[in-house]
């Protein structure tokens, strides 16, 4: 091997990436060329000193607070959830239909929510946090959490692809639109229906289904729009 | 006005840049291809080697590279808010699993045996040949599948699933576009849509387990004669048509609706239909 | 990854054993996962001087950038912490989070460009070099900030945060090749500037 190509190769010998065969004619050539020795001593210096390098830095004091105040509002949505999604998506009967169904539940539907049968990884209520399944009045509560759970992934998602709508083209938003708002109306249908009849299990789990679907649906566009 | 197309036609403003390259990829490796406009073409095919060939959209440029285990391509736009069309035409080992994502652009994959991940927002997905796995996602895109890969998961939101072939895991799941299943041998399916109608017309594996569910679409499911099966049928607001036994469905409460329990041919493979509303015929194959 | 154990600038209580301070670790984030923002925030404390340094060496030593840039991780981190199963260390997958940040930010943002501090102007990193206290590093850290973005982010990747040549390639969409090349130019330029 001559010096032009030994050159080429001096970066792998230092960081020990060379093949056994070649180590030994580049070690020897080093041994005897200057300007090679040169170029390896510095480049041992670069290598040493990059990685003496603080590997903690500490952030600004304020850099918290900034933080924290991005995941308040994110929690908050919860509580204002109305805000978010009429900003974007108008529908005041969202609220008025998570107002009827909590009042539903507390009239006695909880048991039979939290007993039906479970849905795939992908449900809201998989993701909620870890609340018993037995099943008392008191766990109203524990329903209205993954309600909650359900409509803050929904807040978040939508957010997200608030700030990438821009990346789609708008007959794909409209479209989009249109099944997020189709989704929408079969939630309000079938909420209304289980105002009538809490009892029917059968409509809690077509409930729930439908919420999975349109966390689903959020979840995929925000992925697929994120940017390859 | 004749003439002035011809001319059009014949003399493109803008050099199409051609694309042709070859890498070595194992047989069983990944390749993850990303192009957002215009299309994708994937060939199975019995080499290590990884050859695309493509006609870029001007001012595109091509990436590509990777080792034996794995390899990539993507296209860069020259302008991001106007992306002009990038046709991509791909052969890879068929046993390999490949990845591939668009905007617009259609995918095509067929006589691949490994896994696909197929990720679309509008474009058209067609799969053709029996890939072990199949997952393939639009949001508005149709997805088009005619083979029977024993895992397969296609959603879309409002493009149509059609599938043809056999599946013994099978997940579908639309708001308002329609599935439609005419195949052969199902083990495990899941149906579900929003708006959309489902049409089913396939054999169902004695031990199998098949949920159907929709808020108001049109579910109508068929299945070949001496089929044993047990339905379990029930709609809120919808109908049921039964022409597979003489049981019939029981008026739902509040005089809508209706709930329908049947064996048929002494029960077998279990059949569970939900719709909120709509029209559910269960029937046979004509 | 290095997967030796670093030492940080902040030391904090030390776990008596390894198992112990694993198990406290995961208490935080399974806490964290369930919505408690405290616990969330001690993952902060324990994580943001890692992170921040990796910010403020792939945006140049800007610190306003930095700062954003390390913010946006850790919100998006919060977000999306139930994907995270344990498969890896936090630690890493925060890391990770970070490059995929920054490189996602830099595509959807193209009124900021990749800033190059200018020879003279050695104020922003000051700061950062002070906290350890050792003067001759300054001379590093700026010619780091001065390389151009390619050859900074393989510089900063492999030779600082000790990534390997595939990891990086898979996380920059670019080949090993290319990796190995903006490396060699990166050592070459960072020899030439400090030698002057």
């Amino acid at each position: 091997m001559t010096h032009e190509v030994i050159r080429h190769l001096l970066d792998d010998y230092v960081t020990g990436e060379l093949t056994e065969d070649a180590r030994g004619p580049v070690a020897d050539h080093i041994a005897a060329c200057e300007i090679c020795r040169a170029e390896v001593e510095s480049l041992k210096e670069i290598l040493a000193r990059a990685a003496e390098l603080p590997k903690s830095i500490d952030p600004p004091a304020d850099a918290w607070l900034n933080i924290r105040a991005a995941i308040e509002r994110d929690k908050s949505a919860i509580a204002t959830e109305h805000t978010q999604l009429e900003r974007f998506w108008r529908r005041p009967y969202v609220l008025a239909a998570a107002v009827v169904l909590v009042a539903v539940l507390s009239s006695g539907g909880t048991a039979l929510y939290m007993n039906s049968r479970d849905h795939d990884a992908n449900s809201a209520r998989a993701t909620a946090t870890n609340q018993g399944t037995e099943s008392t009045p008191a766990s109203l509560a524990a329903f209205t959490i993954e309600e909650n759970t359900y409509l803050r992934n929904v807040a978040v998602l939508q957010d997200v692809l608030d700030q990438q709508e821009a990346s789609l083209a708008p007959e794909t938003v409209a479209r989009l639109k249109a099944s997020l708002h189709t989704i929408d109306e079969a939630i309000f249908e079938a909420r209304n229906a289980l105002a009538r009849d809490p009892a029917n299990k059968m409509l809690i789990e077509m409930l729930s289904g439908t919420y999975r679907q349109k966390v689903d649906l959020l979840r995929r566009t925000t992925e697929m729009t994120r940017g390859s | 006005m004749g003439a002035a197309a011809i001319l059009f036609i014949s003399s493109p403003l803008v050099a199409q840049k051609k694309v042709e390259r070859k890498i070595p990829l194992g047989m069983e490796g990944a390749l993850r291809i990303v192009n957002m406009v215009g299309s994708v073409v994937v060939h199975g095919w019995n080499k290590d080697t990884v050859m695309v060939r493509g006609t870029l959209g001007p001012g595109d440029t091509f990436f590509m590279g990777g080792g034996y285990t794995g390899a990539k391509m993507f296209v860069e736009s020259a302008n991001d808010r106007d992306p002009k069309p990038t046709r991509l035409e791909v052969w890879v080992p068929a046993r390999a699993r490949v990845w591939v994502k668009t905007a617009s652009a259609s995918i095509d994959v067929s006589d691949v045996t490994g896994g696909l991940d197929l990720y679309t927002v509008s474009g058209a997905i067609d799969v053709t040949g029996n890939p072990h796995e199949l997952n393939a996602e639009a949001i508005d895109g149709d997805i088009h599948i005619n083979g029977s890969p024993p895992w397969v998961r296609a959603k879309s939101a409002s493009g149509t699933i059609v599938f043809q072939g056999a599946s013994s895991d099978a997940a579908f799941s639309t708001v308002s576009g329609a599935v439609k299943v005419d195949g052969g041998v199902f083990e495990r399916t899941k149906i579900e849509t929003v708006t959309g109608n489902i049409n089913f017309s396939g054999q169902l594996d004695r031990s199998g387990a098949f949920d159907f569910d929709t808020h108001s679409g049109s579910i109508d499911i068929a299945i070949p004669e001496k089929t044993p099966a047990s339905f379990s049928v029930a709609t809120i607001a919808g109908a049921i048509t039964n022409t597979l036994s003489k049981t019939s469905p029981i008026p739902g409460r509040f005089g809508r609706g209706a709930e329908l329990t049947t064996d048929v041919s002494g029960g077998g493979a279990k059949v569970s239909v939900r719709a909120f509303k709509g029209q559910v015929t269960i029937r046979r194959t004509k | 990854m290095k997967t030796s154990a670093v030492a940080s600038d902040t030391i904090g209580p030390l776990p008596s054993t390894i198992g112990e301070e694993k198990a406290a670790a995961l208490d935080s984030i399974r806490r964290a996962q369930s919505g408690d923002v405290d616990a969330f925030e001690l993952l902060y404390s324990e994580h943001s001087g890692r992170i921040y340094a990796l910010c403020l060496r792939l945006k140049a030593g800007d610190t306003s950038d930095a700062t954003e840039l390390m913010q946006d991780v850790f919100v998006r981190a919060w977000r999306r912490l139930s994907t995270f199963r344990g498969e890896c260390a936090f630690a890493s997958w925060l890391h990770r989070l970070a490059v995929n940040t920054m490189l996602e930010n830099a595509r959807t943002d193209n009124r900021r460009n990749a800033r190059v501090l200018p020879m003279d102007d050695t104020s922003r990193l000051a700061g950062a070099a002070r906290s350890s206290g050792v003067e001759l590093k300054m001379d590093i850290e700026n010619a780091i900030a001065t390389l151009p973005k390619g050859a900074r982010l393989a510089f900063v990747l492999h030779d600082v945060e000790g990534y390997q040549h595939q990891e990086i390639a898979e996380q920059l969409g670019v080949s090993v090749g290319t990796v190995k090349a903006q490396l060699h130019r990166a050592r070459r330029l960072l020899r030439e500037r400090l030698e002057r």
